[in-house]
């Protein structure tokens, strides 16, 4: 499957994030990025926005949650999609710093390095 | 109860259990039960749809032809705001619900095969309150647009994916 540079996808999102709704882009540290196959063999970019402890509940709503997914799908599609002939799916999850941290102190496979601030 | 509205209850509740430290077998539960919850929702309105005067063991059969790829496949094109291309023509408008719901579906169907298959995942709680929690908006968002011909469409496109 055709990746995409990671520096460019974050590029996009932290473009994106200052429409976030409720203040959240002020609330996201960073972001973790993972593409591949989903589990349809389709083409896919998984992001986790990486949240700040003390602001995590800026996006504790679900319509806050839908509404940046909708933001950060929107953003990708209309600039990556084209180079996965309209097939690419963004899968957008949420996690705090810490819980983060405590991911990458367990050694499992989630992408340990983070993408950008 | 119907069985989407248990199995939806049944995630709230696993998602809930171990308040201090809850166990992988529950968080894995709990996003699998939140997947087939929103599954079981748009099987039964499909059969429903489809086969309206028939017997519920009718029904069933044609529930048991929905297909779990096929289904993610559709979902995931009108999460796009498209329908899938044999209904184009007929130029529907998408309701933001309808868009919503076929999102939660594809995102619940990623989670729900991670949380069921891959064994190195560690699930943690707040995610999986986020994925119950896009659920129920689905189920709530499922009310408000499950009576525009595009939902329906929706619905047949599902069950006839690869053969419409």
């Amino acid at each position: 499957m055709r990746t995409i540079p990671e520096a460019d996808i974050v590029q996009l999102l932290n473009a994106v994030k200052g429409l976030f709704p409720n203040g959240a882009g002020e609330a996201v540290d960073h972001w973790v990025i993972q593409q591949g196959p989903d589990s349809t063999n389709d083409p896919a970019i998984w992001v986790w926005v990486i949240l700040k402890d003390a602001l995590a509940s800026r996006v504790s709503d679900v319509r806050v949650v839908n509404q940046i997914r909708d933001l950060i799908q929107g953003c990708l599609y209309e600039e990556l999609d084209v180079h996965f002939d309209f097939e690419l799916y963004v899968y957008v999850r949420f996690r705090t710093v810490t819980e983060q941290a405590h991911l990458e102190d367990q050694e499992l496979e989630i992408p340990r390095r983070r993408a950008s601030r | 109860m119907s069985l989407h509205d248990d199995l939806l209850k049944q995630a709230q509740q696993l998602a809930r259990s171990e308040p201090k430290r809850p166990k992988q077998a529950s968080l894995r539960r709990a996003v699998s039960a939140a997947y087939y919850a929103l599954f079981h929702l748009l099987v039964h309105e499909g059969s429903v749809a489809l086969s309206p005067l028939a017997s519920p063991k009718v029904r069933s059969i044609v529930a048991r032809t929905y297909q779990h790829a096929d289904m993610k496949k559709v979902a995931a094109q009108v999460s796009k705001k498209n329908l899938p291309k044999p209904y184009q023509s007929l130029g529907l408008s998408l309701a933001p619900e309808l868009v919503d719901v076929a999102k939660t579906f594809t995102e619940l169907q990623d989670a729900r095969h991670s949380a069921d298959y891959d064994v190195r995942a560690q699930l943690q709680r707040r995610a999986v309150l986020d994925l119950v929690a896009q659920a129920e908006e689905a189920f709530r968002c499922w009310k408000l647009c499950r009576r525009t011909e595009a939902a329906q469409v929706f619905l047949m496109a599902m069950l006839l994916k690869g053969r419409d």
